[in-house]
């Protein structure tokens, strides 16, 4: 019966839903408060995300970006992440505050057929899945620890030596092997222009089997 | 008449023929406005790329894509100062920066395939059914600071190409994935169980779900819909609201079969849960 007498009944009764609605996210956000707080996660100066994530299983990278200043920082993140996603996981999980995120999709190139194809086919293009890189700026700068100055631990000099053999092995076994001059092929064809020219003679070996070892026995 | 339907088929079956005489007309809006000799009269503003109006749209300051607005010849790359940034050396490090955890317990740019080996096995499922959900939440996020600290590792490999190393760091991240898995084992087997457990004690005639004149009722588990199962009470009421008359017996059913089970030297109503 109010409905039709009042006026103002429609705006008051949304305006009350809309205060219980209010009411309701505060309580939440304040649960969610206690629970960050009991695991030792300081209130954020922005808003946190509400959502409660318990076991995702993602990873994050971190990249050295010296043309940046040591504020920045440059992670790739996976590509359904939001700026708001990474702010929210680096408070958390990191304790390091984004103020301001960047973010960069870069498109991958297009390559024949899909990785670790037995027998890759031309022409069944395949495009790998883009990469999404965000660059946050902190409150705080942060100095990469130096780059290793040699690679003793890491073995260098034999992985370079064995990756080498690998290659030049495989290229031998390819048409691209047979087309390249054996070793030696300069010297070979500068004796043959001297027999050609007649400035040295050729003779036959004297023992071009080795027997003469056996023969002596 | 008749000339005028020669002209007619001439244009039909020689267009360029009129065009040698008429003006051209133009195909499309990009041509309208690229061009200023076909563009059409209208007081309309012309239309733009981007419609908001942003003066500095384009221009970045970490992507090197230079100021746009400047006018050109009043500063050159000479007068421009260069960014200093500050030398490591020169300023204090922050240990408690957030973003070591990127890092090994070194603080090392890269781990050598000595320390990526040193580590024991996966967690097993026996060990885990011990633990609690909070201390299984704790492993599981520690198990995700590991894989992005290998992830960033696997990064700074290309960058450097150091050598060996990248089969260390692989099996590494497979004993934290590993025990990912059986976190995750672990937990379902835990669900698992507990539904089972509820679904035993809806049958079981000893467990009082309704609230008796007294207050008691077992298991003291608040609302059943809390955890993503259907409220027994909220159809135990829609039950009796239907049937009517019969309210006030729905209601002493339950306290009395505890009644007479507790007569019958058996075990009180039991709190499962």
């Amino acid at each position: 019966m109010r409905e039709k007498l009042d006026p103002n009944y429609q705006a008051e009764q949304e305006a009350l839903r809309a205060a219980r609605e209010q009411a309701k996210a505060d309580a939440d956000a304040e649960r969610l408060r206690a629970k960050l707080e009991s695991i030792g996660i300081p209130e954020a100066p922005f808003f946190m995300g509400q959502k409660e994530v318990y076991l995702p299983n993602i990873r994050i990278a971190l990249l050295k970006t010296p043309q940046h200043p040591p504020s920045f920082a440059k992670f790739l993140v996976p590509l359904t992440w939001n700026k708001l996603d990474l702010r929210d996981y680096l408070w958390n999980v990191y304790g390091v505050h984004a103020v301001r995120v960047r973010v960069y999709v870069q498109l991958q190139r297009v390559r024949m057929d899909k990785p670790r194809e037995k027998y890759p086919a031309a022409r069944r293009w395949f495009r790998p899945q883009s990469k999404k890189f965000m660059t946050i700026e902190m409150d705080e700068p942060f100095y990469w620890p130096p780059d290793p100055e040699d690679f003793v631990e890491w073995d260098k000099d034999t992985f370079d030596a064995a990756n080498k053999t690998k290659i030049k092995e495989r290229d031998s076994r390819m048409p691209i092997g047979a087309m390249e001059k054996p070793a030696g092929a300069a010297d070979l064809r500068a004796l043959a222009k001297k027999f050609v020219t007649g400035s040295e003679k050729w003779t036959p070996p004297t023992d071009p089997f080795g027997l003469d070892r056996h023969l002596k026995k | 008449m008749e000339l005028h339907s020669c002209a007619l088929r001439a244009t039909r079956w020689f267009p360029s023929t009129l065009n040698c005489t008429r003006s051209r007309i133009p195909q499309s809006t990009t041509e309208c406005l690229r061009n200023p000799s076909q563009r059409p009269f209208s007081t309309a503003v012309p239309l733009q790329a981007r419609r908001d109006g942003n003066k500095n749209r384009g221009i970045s300051a970490i992507r090197s894509s230079g100021a746009r607005n400047i006018p050109r010849g009043s500063v050159t790359l000479k007068d421009v100062q260069r960014p200093v940034y500050k030398d490591q050396s020169e300023t204090e490090l922050n240990e408690k920066h957030g973003l070591w955890g990127f890092f090994n317990v070194e603080r090392t740019a890269l781990s050598t395939p000595e320390q990526d080996n040193m580590h024991g096995r996966a967690w097993k499922p026996w060990e885990l059914r011990k633990k609690s959900f909070e201390d299984l939440h704790a492993l599981w996020w520690i198990c995700m600071k590991e894989r992005n600290r290998i992830f960033t590792e696997r990064h700074t490999r290309e960058r450097l190409e150091p050598g060996f190393g990248e089969v260390e760091a692989a099996w590494r991240d497979a004993d934290v994935r590993r025990t990912m898995k059986m976190i995750k084992k672990t937990l379902t087997e835990r669900h698992n169980v507990w539904t089972d457990a509820y679904h035993l004690a809806q049958k079981d005639p000893e467990i009082q779900w309704k609230e008796d004149d007294d207050g008691n009722w077992s298991p003291s588990l608040k609302s059943p819909a809390a955890f993503g199962y259907e409220d027994v009470e909220s159809e135990a009421s829609k039950d009796a609201s239907s049937s009517g008359d019969l309210e006030g017996e729905t209601d002493k059913l339950a306290p009395n079969q505890a009644q007479e089970d507790s007569t019958a030297g058996k075990s009180r109503p039991r709190n499962l849960l």
